[in-house]
């Protein structure tokens, strides 16, 4: 049987959604496998870093991440403004963060866990010091509120500003401004008791001002 | 007060940086797309298993997943080929041939459907719906061609290969003329190089993989000419796979081959789990490249970086610069390049070396957060290696793109007045 060939000698252009997200958007709501994996490639870094701000280094990232990326999927009809796809990304990652941190503490209250008994992911490397100041960050942040673990993490470490922040956890301004005052000042209170804190940014200061 | 505000932004901040390094190095990319893209596809999420204990939980269980399923399966079967100009399908009488301006050709043979696009000059994507497709990529250094199919993600930077692809049976095949490609997915999760003359199928229902040699190998002489940088620092299949007592060299069995793959597995538990020291034990009891059979750019980055906290930094650097040249061009080569200056700078107190591959590094990087960590290393780097203008024109540098930034107020000191 002889096949008959065609050939297409000119240069593709790149399928349509990936120059845009409101093309991405709407090949997704098509429902194009394809789109799913571009979509998840466009974002699934931004989505690790907002699940690692808010959380730290988790065992289960792999399993959060996955999970942000269904929920948009699902959801994606709702979408009401497509070019704004990546903050809608990150009010996903943060509500689905949120999720996994209350259901992990239900969890460990229900199992009668104590905190300190639970996996330790986290291995900061290289520079002395900064693992156990690093570790103790990380326990401050996990003793605060939820809300106000969201609001502190992705102010100081994510940078982001106020107003997307607010957008992010769904509050208004005002609310995700006078959290961020709370949550400054638990920081605050805790990190100036913290003697391992302490040490590291006396080391890391006369480091800078060498 | 304020001053000590500011410390703990910037406290925060390097933490913030300590943790992206550290997801960086250790998260499995690969796995956790082929993952998403398994469950994309159609194989529905295992979630049930316990909850049969359970009644009550398993009456609300269930209905949610069948809620679930509904959504699922109305946002995700796959529409009619054709609705978009891209897609391709072939009839049983036909095939589709696309040729682009670098010399790639991509086919699709009689009853396949699938798509193509090109993402750059020398990239581009393929997902194979079903059917086969046969590809010829054009070798450069930026040649980053990929196919998809079903949960699979075959890779290749230049070579001649067919992928077949079943869905109802999830059956993929890939056969491989010339060159090489990388195959990940379901059971090859850290990714298995396949190279010329070599047949790779692989079923996640059935949980089988097989290696083999294909049955019409073609022009061996050819393929000793075509060798990629793969195969130059990886070596044959036959070479890994002999040095396995007992393998055969012509066809690997399903057994022989979960018996590399636990040798594997049992290392990267270890070094995930931060147990460095017996990762640096199990290089030097396997070798160290029998441990990089077939690995993924992930899995690279994986043992360098337990070498390193195992303060094997000859290892170290020669993984990172083996990645770099197995994978040249990728983000992972670029983080090899990242942690190479790091060991300069930080270790062995190398710092001419450290500004080197801080430079690889941005040159590759163009943003980011360590784009940011790092453009204040070099600064630091080129100060220590007497390079004063080189280091005022960093701090320059660093201070128009981050002003704000963590190293902001040595930038301040360096650029002068």
């Amino acid at each position: 049987m002889e096949m008959s060939i065609k050939e297409e000698a000119a240069k593709l252009k790149p399928l349509q959604f990936q120059q845009d997200d409101t093309s991405l958007v709407m090949g997704l709501r098509a429902g194009h496998v394809g789109a799913g994996t571009i979509f998840y490639d466009k974002y699934v870094r931004h989505v690790q870093r907002v699940v690692t701000r808010v959380m730290g280094v988790d065992p289960e990232l792999k399993d959060i991440t996955n999970e942000v990326f269904f929920q948009a999927l699902k959801s994606i009809h709702s979408l009401k403004e497509p070019e704004r796809l990546k903050a809608w990304m990150t009010q996903i990652t943060v509500f689905t963060s949120r999720k996994w941190i209350r259901k992990r503490k239900r969890k460990n209250w229900l199992r009668f866990f104590p905190h300190e008994e639970l996996p330790e992911p986290t291995v900061y490397p290289d520079e002395p010091g900064a693992k156990n100041a690093g570790k103790a960050v990380r326990d401050i942040i996990e003793h605060m509120p939820v809300e106000e673990r969201l609001i502190f993490t992705l102010r100081y470490m994510e940078e982001m500003q106020l107003s997307e922040i607010a957008e992010a956890c769904g509050f208004s301004i005002r609310t995700a401004k006078r959290r961020l005052a709370q949550c400054e000042k638990r920081f605050k209170s805790m990190a100036q008791s913290d003697a391992t804190i302490a040490t590291y940014l006396e080391a890391s200061d006369k480091w800078r001002n060498r | 007060m304020e001053k000590q505000m500011k410390q703990y932004e910037t406290l925060l901040r390097d933490v913030a940086r300590q943790e992206d390094d550290q997801v960086a190095a250790t998260f499995d990319h690969e796995a956790a797309r082929a993952q998403f893209i398994m469950k994309l596809t159609g194989d529905p999420p295992k979630r049930t298993t316990g909850l049969l204990k359970f009644s009550i939980i398993a009456a609300a269980a269930v209905l949610g997943i069948a809620i679930t399923a509904t959504v699922y399966f109305q946002v995700f079967t796959p529409t009619t080929p054709g609705l978009e100009p891209q897609w391709v399908q072939v009839g049983s009488d036909d095939s589709h041939t696309l040729k682009f301006e670098d010399g790639t050709r991509v086919r699709f043979n009689e009853n396949s459907t699938g798509r193509v696009a090109q993402l750059a000059v020398h990239e581009g994507e393929v997902t194979l719906e079903s059917g086969r497709v046969d590809l010829k990529v054009t070798h450069t250094d930026q040649t980053d061609w990929h196919v998809l199919a079903g949960p699979y993600r075959v890779a290749v930077t230049g070579t001649q290969f067919e992928v077949k692809w079943n869905p109802q049976e999830s059956q993929l095949q890939v056969d491989v003329f010339e060159g090489s490609v990388l195959v990940t997915g379901p059971m090859l999760e850290n990714g298995h190089a396949v190279i010329a003359n070599r047949s790779l199928t692989a079923n996640p229902t059935t949980s089988n993989v097989q290696l083999s040699s294909m049955a019409d190998a073609r022009d061996t002489d050819l393929q000793q000419s075509t060798k990629t940088p793969q195969e130059a620092a990886l070596g044959t299949d036959d070479e890994k796979l002999n040095a396995v007592p007992g393998e055969s060299k012509e066809k690997v069995s399903p057994a022989t081959k979960s018996r590399s793959v636990v040798i594997s597995t049992a290392w990267i538990s270890e070094a995930k789990a931060g147990n460095y020291s017996a990762v640096s034990k199990t290089i030097k009891s396997h070798g160290l490249q029998r441990m990089l059979s077939g690995a993924s750019p992930s899995t690279y980055l994986l043992l360098s970086n337990a070498a390193r906290q195992a303060k094997d930094f000859n290892t170290a650097e020669q993984v990172y610069e083996q990645l770099r040249k197995v994978y040249p061009g990728s983000g992972h080569a670029a983080t090899a390049a990242l942690y190479l200056g790091r060991m300069a700078f930080d270790q062995q107190h190398q710092y001419p070396a450290a500004v080197k591959w801080f430079n690889i590094y941005l040159n590759e990087q163009k943003s980011g957060t360590l784009h940011r960590e790092t453009l204040g290393r070099l600064m630091e780097a080129q100060f220590k290696s007497n390079m004063g203008e080189a280091a005022k024109q960093t701090a320059k540098r660093y201070l128009e793109q981050y002003p704000n930034g963590p190293h902001s107020i040595r930038a301040k000191e360096l650029s002068g007045p």
